[in-house]
């Protein structure tokens, strides 16, 4: 469950790229995820979260570059190699006509580690009923359902994309419990995409923010914390920041306060924030990883939006 | 315990916060054994890294002790107390004080700022 630097690596790109026409839906990526990390991918709508994990999961080939899962490419996508992988889509394709335990039945066969003791403790922890069928499911059961399907062959590597997402809180509580119980405690490797700040913040231990097609900033949650900060500076009268350093990310100004989100942060660089703008008043503050997100992104429009007036 | 995944306290620090207050509210006596890692994982809804990381911070705070292979324990009795929440007191208002001047607030201020707070919670406390 430690883990370590030299922790063999489970996921690898190595500038994959991916086009779909004239949009870049990845743009030279590169990515390690060594064993036993929980990595939380985030980003905004249309970011390229969804093309990043087809690829990963062998859906969809990547124009170049090279993905590794457990050190072997990930684009012939092997028996051997599905074998370890358990994988949550954000649609479920399922056999709709096929009750719960018909569709349990159907999928243990297909792998030789499925662990019955394990999916039928998990089917009582949420109150699955066998004779369903699954069309008549709620999308919080079909999503449950999926979790075990992905989990029950004990797989090294689970792979979520946007799984929370649409659910109640109870519903996303109790399905973080199962991953963490059933997965994450055993020292195995966890992806997954999310919009929910919470559940990322909770489970992960490295996240990346992706942005058209590239990661703008990734790395443990405290590291993004202690790079990431906004400066608060309190400006006198009738002034306009004359200072404004190349690590601003984003800013706003309204009357006197100044803020302004830089990275990376450094206490110089907040001294020289207070002097150069011969500022009245300052201070800084430390970012939940939603403001950061929030900060970058919209630093990052900003820019874009400068670039074409 | 209640994790706040909005705040900017660290997970971690928010946990070994709030299980040191229980320790101190003898929620769990010096001697007795915590939640295995996984147990308080899953419990809180946390990563078990995190939860370790925890462990780890109160370990070198001489708050709990690691014995291989069993457990996790809250450190014996000769834990000075005083001492402790002593040390603790102090950070906080290193964190405070700092924050005072660097919104340049003069020595001054800072000291009757910190008075008055101390005059206002005594007389409370007599109410």
């Amino acid at each position: 469950m430690i883990m370590t630097t030299d922790a063999p690596s489970v996921i690898e790109l190595d500038g994959v790229t991916k086009r779909y026409g004239g949009k870049i839906a990845c743009d030279a990526v590169d990515l390690t995820v060594r064993q036993g990390t929980t990595f939380g991918l985030l980003g905004p709508n249309g970011a390229g979260k969804s093309s990043l994990i087809r690829m990963l999961m062998g859906l969809s080939p990547a124009n170049s570059g090279q993905i590794r899962l457990f050190g072997e490419n990930a684009s012939k996508h092997s028996t051997a190699l599905r074998q370890r992988i358990g994988y949550v889509p954000e649609v479920h394709c399922m056999y709709r006509w096929m009750t719960v335990g018909e569709i349990l039945g159907f999928v243990s066969k297909l792998y030789p580690r499925w662990d019955d003791d394990l999916a039928s403790q998990m089917l009582s922890t949420f109150e699955l009923p066998l004779t369903k069928k699954v069309s008549s499911l709620s999308k919080g059961m079909t999503t449950k359902l999926s979790l075990i399907l992905a989990l029950a062959h004990s797989p090294d590597l689970l792979i979520l994309d946007e799984p929370t997402s649409g659910l109640d809180p109870i519903f996303r509580e109790e399905f973080l419990e199962s991953v963490l119980q059933c997965h994450l405690c055993k020292g195995r490797t966890v992806f997954f995409s999310s919009h929910h700040f919470d559940d990322v913040e909770r489970v992960a231990d490295e996240v990346g923010i992706f942005v058209d097609g590239r990661f703008i900033a990734r790395g443990s949650i405290d590291e993004l914390r202690s790079k990431i900060k906004r400066v608060q500076i309190v400006l006198p009268d009738g002034k306009l920041p004359a200072y404004i350093p190349e690590q601003a990310v984003f800013q706003r100004l309204s009357r006197r306060d100044w803020t302004v989100t830089v990275s990376p942060f450094s206490e110089d660089l907040f001294e020289q924030l207070m002097s150069e703008n011969h500022a009245i008043g300052g201070n800084v503050v430390d970012l939940s990883l939603e403001d950061i997100f929030k900060d970058v992104i919209r630093g990052r429009k900003r820019q874009l939006e400068e670039i074409e007036s | 315990m209640l994790i706040d995944p909005k705040s900017s306290t660290p997970i971690f620090r928010q946990i070994a916060d709030q299980l040191r207050q229980a320790i101190d509210a003898n929620v769990y006596r010096p001697g007795e054994m915590l939640p295995s890692l996984r147990a308080m994982a899953v419990e809180i809804c946390v990563n078990p890294n995190t939860v370790q990381r925890a462990y780890e911070a109160l370990e070198r705070e001489g708050v709990v002790e690691t014995r291989r292979g069993v457990g996790i324990f809250v450190a014996a009795t000769n834990r000075d107390h005083l001492n402790a929440a002593e040390q603790r007191l102090s950070k906080q208002f290193s964190t405070a004080i700092r924050q005072g001047v660097k919104a340049r607030l003069t020595p001054d201020t800072v000291r009757s700022v910190f008075e008055d707070s101390l005059r206002q919670i005594l007389v409370e406390a007599t109410k």
